[in-house]
């Protein structure tokens, strides 16, 4: 079993499960979605990319479907897809909390 | 340096100011490179390659490698075709490789960043790390096995001489406490962009150059001289140097030999083809090391009174402290290597100490002052055989 990635995932490794989550594509797609889907909020480098998208495969967590020349695409495993789910309810979680804080608070 | 004294596609090496794992340094120093027309184009072994044209604003980026890089890894040194080509569509060119670091570049200054999330940088960092972190605790346990737990390091000093043996230590001693500082500057590393810190570009690397040039080169004269070192013992032993024929060698010694058994006797040395050599030698800690093996027959009167063969090592050591030291590796290398130990009960002798036991052959390691002796004899007649008490006197009187 890997350790509980689900507190070491950063903004931009939530964003490539995403992105993931939505279709299996390559890396070059998965920055170009979640730059489309943040309104270039999120940005992702090459490197920041390439390291994630390999620490992702190391965990299981995706999986490689297709290599087309040195381009290869990427699909979520069921380990990965339930990664996501999880930090998307823990996610979910902090902002009932904060708005919950918030009424009590008005 | 301008253009007109650096003319186009003209290549130049340097030095870097700095080690590889010094990312924010490397990086201000290429970019500083780039800025007066030097561009990276290969680096071996710390040797980087420019190529000179028209001074530009260059970003450069040094990348942490997941694995070490080596030329005989999957990739020819060079990083995973994925990643090339993920920096290549986002207009980062891939230029060297150090042994940890990928560098990459960029001409255009409004791109993205190669590294847009500190923490996964910082990950990246903390495998070089603890890459690093497991080479220095390797190499502090082979020095620890070989230094302490081995005890025979006087003995090795003397052995491979320690005009070589202390630099060699000293080098690797050197080179453990350089990866612990490696260890800790990626640490800091990672420290920094775990709480935000952008790296700097814009460093003083010149400042810490000069130490760093001093450094290498001092580092680098000592490995020359320890490899021209052990070059010439090794020439020396193996041409023979050091050996003479036992049977024609006239120098006195300052230990017994075989005819000291019994002066009065008629002494013939027996030729088996091996032995009746002896070897002189100098050290830093051992002024005089002198190793003989003789063969040979004591007759009186017709009568066979001896025979049999003498194995003898010889140290006069700086110190007397050193002498017990270097007896009391002998005999735990002795009693280590040897196929059967057997220890006896040592002689009655006029020394400062004595061990007794038998290996191959009877032997004694007796030390006198700031000399050490060991001593194996071996007899080969069952008549008129001598005690141990009865021999190792005689080698022990003729001890200073």
């Amino acid at each position: 079993m890997p350790k509980k990635a689900l507190e070491s995932l950063t903004e931009s490794m939530f964003y490539v499960l995403m992105a993931l989550h939505a279709a299996a594509m390559c890396g070059t797609d998965i920055a170009a979605h979640i730059e489309q889907l943040t309104k270039s909020r999120v940005l992702l480098g090459p490197a920041t990319l390439y390291t994630i998208l390999a620490k992702f495969e190391k965990e299981k967590y995706i999986r490689e479907t297709e290599v087309d020349g040195r381009k290869r695409t990427y699909a979520l495993t069921d380990l990965g897809r339930s990664a996501y789910e999880e930090e998307l309810l823990r996610l979910r979680q902090c902002i009932a909390d904060a708005e919950s804080e918030l009424i009590e608070y008005d | 340096m301008t253009n007109k004294m650096n003319p186009q596609g003209k290549r130049i090496i340097r030095f870097a100011p700095c080690p590889e794992y010094d990312v924010e340094c490397m990086e201000s120093w290429l970019e500083d490179m780039a800025r007066q027309g030097s561009f990276l184009k290969g680096n071996f072994y710390g040797l980087y390659f420019f190529e000179q044209n028209q001074p530009a604003e260059v970003r450069y980026r040094l990348q942490a490698a997941a694995k070490s890089i080596s030329i005989f890894d999957d990739h020819g040194g060079d990083p995973d075709p994925e990643m090339r080509q993920l920096s290549q569509e986002f207009g980062w060119e891939y230029v060297t490789s150090g042994r940890d670091f990928y560098v990459f570049c960029s001409k255009d200054r409004q791109i993205r960043e190669l590294n847009t999330d500190a923490a996964v940088q910082a990950m990246t960092i903390d495998l070089v790390r603890r890459r690093q972190n497991t080479s220095a605790v390797t190499l502090l346990f082979i020095l620890i096995l070989n230094i302490i737990l081995q005890r025979n390091f006087f003995m090795k000093s003397i052995g491979l001489g320690s005009s070589n043996y202390f630099p060699l230590i000293f080098l690797l001693l050197w080179t453990s406490l350089d990866q612990v500082v490696k260890t800790l500057h990626l640490r800091k590393l990672r420290l920094s962009l775990l709480r935000g810190e952008d790296f700097t570009h814009n460093q003083d690397w010149q400042k810490r150059a000069k130490r760093f040039h001093l450094k290498n080169f001092v580092f680098l004269s000592i490995a020359v001289i320890v490899v021209f070192g052990f070059g010439h013992a090794w020439y020396q032993d193996s041409s023979g140097a050091y050996k003479n024929d036992m049977t024609t060698y006239t120098e006195p010694l300052p230990i017994a030999t075989l005819q000291d058994l019994l002066p009065s006797a008629e002494f013939s040395y027996d030729d088996f083809g091996v032995g009746n050599t002896i070897e002189v030698k100098q050290d830093w800690l051992a002024p005089q090391i002198i190793s003989f093996f003789q063969t040979g027959t004591l007759r009186k009167d017709g009568e066979l009174l001896f025979k049999g063969g003498l194995v003898v090592d010889y140290y006069e050591t700086k110190t007397p402290w050193l002498a017990k030291k270097l007896a009391d590796e002998l005999h735990h290398t002795a009693r280590r290597e040897a196929r059967s130990y057997e220890d006896l009960p040592a002689p009655q002798l006029d020394v400062d100490s004595v061990v007794a036991f038998r290996g191959l052959f009877p032997t004694i390691i007796m030390v006198k002052g700031n000399q050490v002796v060991k001593v194996e004899l071996y007899q080969s007649i069952e008549k008129n055989q001598w005690t141990m008490q009865e021999w190792a006197e005689v080698f022990a009187n003729s001890l200073k």
